[in-house]
C-alpha cells in the first residue's frame, strides 16, 4: 500500500502542518519596552516607553519613497506610504508580540526590540529626530 | 507539430496572463502581504500535466513577465520570480509521482514553495531576517490557496484531457 498515494494522508499531513504553523505564530515575537526602525537592515531610530508616550510623526525617505511614522497613545503605526500596495498602512499599529510593521518597497521595519541591545540606539536616535 | 506546440504554449500563457491581470485587480483580503489566492498557477499546473514540463516553463515566465508589465509592478518581479522558480521546481519533481487525481497535493507543495520563495527573497533583498515572522501565516495561506487552485487545475485536466488541448 502505498501511503503517500491516500488522499487522507495528505488531509491529516497539511492539517497538521497547519496546526504547528498556527502555534508558531503565536508564540511571543521577542523584544520589550523598545520600538526599533529599520531601514535597509540598518537600525535608524528607536524610541523608549517615555518617547512612545508623546504624540508625534515622522517622515522617513527612502530612494525617492516615503513613510509617515505616527506614533499616538503609546503604539507606534504608519499612517502613510507612497507606495502603491500600502501593506505597512494596513498593517496598523505594531503589537507587542505581533508581527513586524515591513514595508518592502521602502526597505522599512519596525519592531520590537530588546532593552539590552539599547545602549549604543539611543545615540542614533538623537541623530534622526 | 513544432506549428501545434506554439499554438497550445500561446494559448495557455494568454490564459494564465489574463487570470494573473483579472486577480492583480481584485483587493487584498488581508493585511499580511504576500497572501493571495494565485489562481494562474492553476494554467501552470494544467499545462505541466497536459503539454508537458517543458512548455509549462514557457507559459510560466511568458505570464511572469508580461503579467509584472502589465500590472506595473516591477519590485514583485523580483519576488514573483524567486516563488515561481521554486514553486516550479516543487511541482516539475513532484508530478513524477503524483497522479492526475492527486495534483492537489502537487498544488499545496508548490504554493508553500511559492511563498518560501518569496519571503527567501524578501528578506535577501531587504536585508531583514524578520520577515520570517510572515511564514507560518504564509504556510497556512499556501495550504488553503494551494488546495483550491489544486483542485480546479485537477477538475480542468480530467475534462480537457491531452487531446483536447
Amino acid at each position: 500500500m502505498k501511503l503517500y498515494l491516500k488522499s487522507w494522508f495528505w488531509v491529516i499531513f497539511f492539517a497538521l502542518v497547519c496546526c504547528c504553523c498556527f502555534v508558531i505564530y503565536l508564540l511571543p515575537k521577542g523584544g520589550n519596552g523598545y520600538v526599533g526602525v529599520y531601514q535597509n537592515g540598518e537600525l535608524i531610530c528607536s524610541f523608549d516607553e517615555e518617547e512612545l508616550n508623546e504624540d508625534r510623526e515622522l517622515v522617513i525617505e527612502y530612494m525617492g519613497g516615503t513613510n509617515t511614522i505616527s506614533i499616538s497613545e503609546g503604539s507606534v503605526s504608519i499612517t502613510q506610504a507612497s507606495c502603491p500596495d500600502g501593506d505597512c498602512v494596513r498593517h496598523g499599529p505594531l503589537e507587542p508580540g505581533g508581527t513586524p510593521i515591513i514595508c518592502l518597497p521602502n526597505r522599512l521595519v519596525i519592531k520590537y526590540i530588546d532593552e539590552t541591545k539599547n545602549d549604543d540606539v539611543d545615540a542614533v536616535s538623537g541623530d534622526v529626530k | 507539430m513544432r506549428t501545434r506546440k506554439l499554438a497550445e504554449t500561446a494559448l495557455l500563457a494568454a490564459t494564465a496572463l489574463i487570470i494573473y491581470i483579472v486577480e492583480a485587480q481584485i483587493p487584498s483580503l488581508t493585511n499580511i502581504p504576500g497572501i493571495k489566492l494565485g489562481l494562474s498557477n492553476t494554467v501552470t499546473l494544467f499545462a505541466m500535466y497536459t503539454v508537458g514540463t517543458g512548455q509549462a516553463v514557457c507559459v510560466l515566465v511568458i505570464r511572469v513577465l508580461l503579467g509584472t508589465f502589465a500590472t506595473g509592478q516591477v519590485m514583485s518581479l523580483i519576488f514573483s520570480a524567486a516563488g515561481g522558480t521554486i514553486s516550479f521546481a516543487v511541482c516539475a519533481l513532484l508530478k513524477r509521482v503524483f497522479p492526475i487525481r492527486m495534483i492537489w497535493v502537487v498544488s499545496i507543495f508548490g504554493a508553500i514553495g511559492h511563498n518560501i520563495g518569496q519571503i527567501a527573497a524578501a528578506v535577501l533583498v531587504t536585508g531583514t531576517w524578520e520577515i520570517i515572522y510572515y511564514l507560518p501565516v504564509l504556510i497556512i495561506s499556501g495550504v488553503f490557496t494551494g488546495t483550491f487552485t489544486g483542485l480546479a487545475a485537477q477538475f480542468a485536466v480530467k475534462r480537457m484531457g491531452k487531446n483536447d488541448c
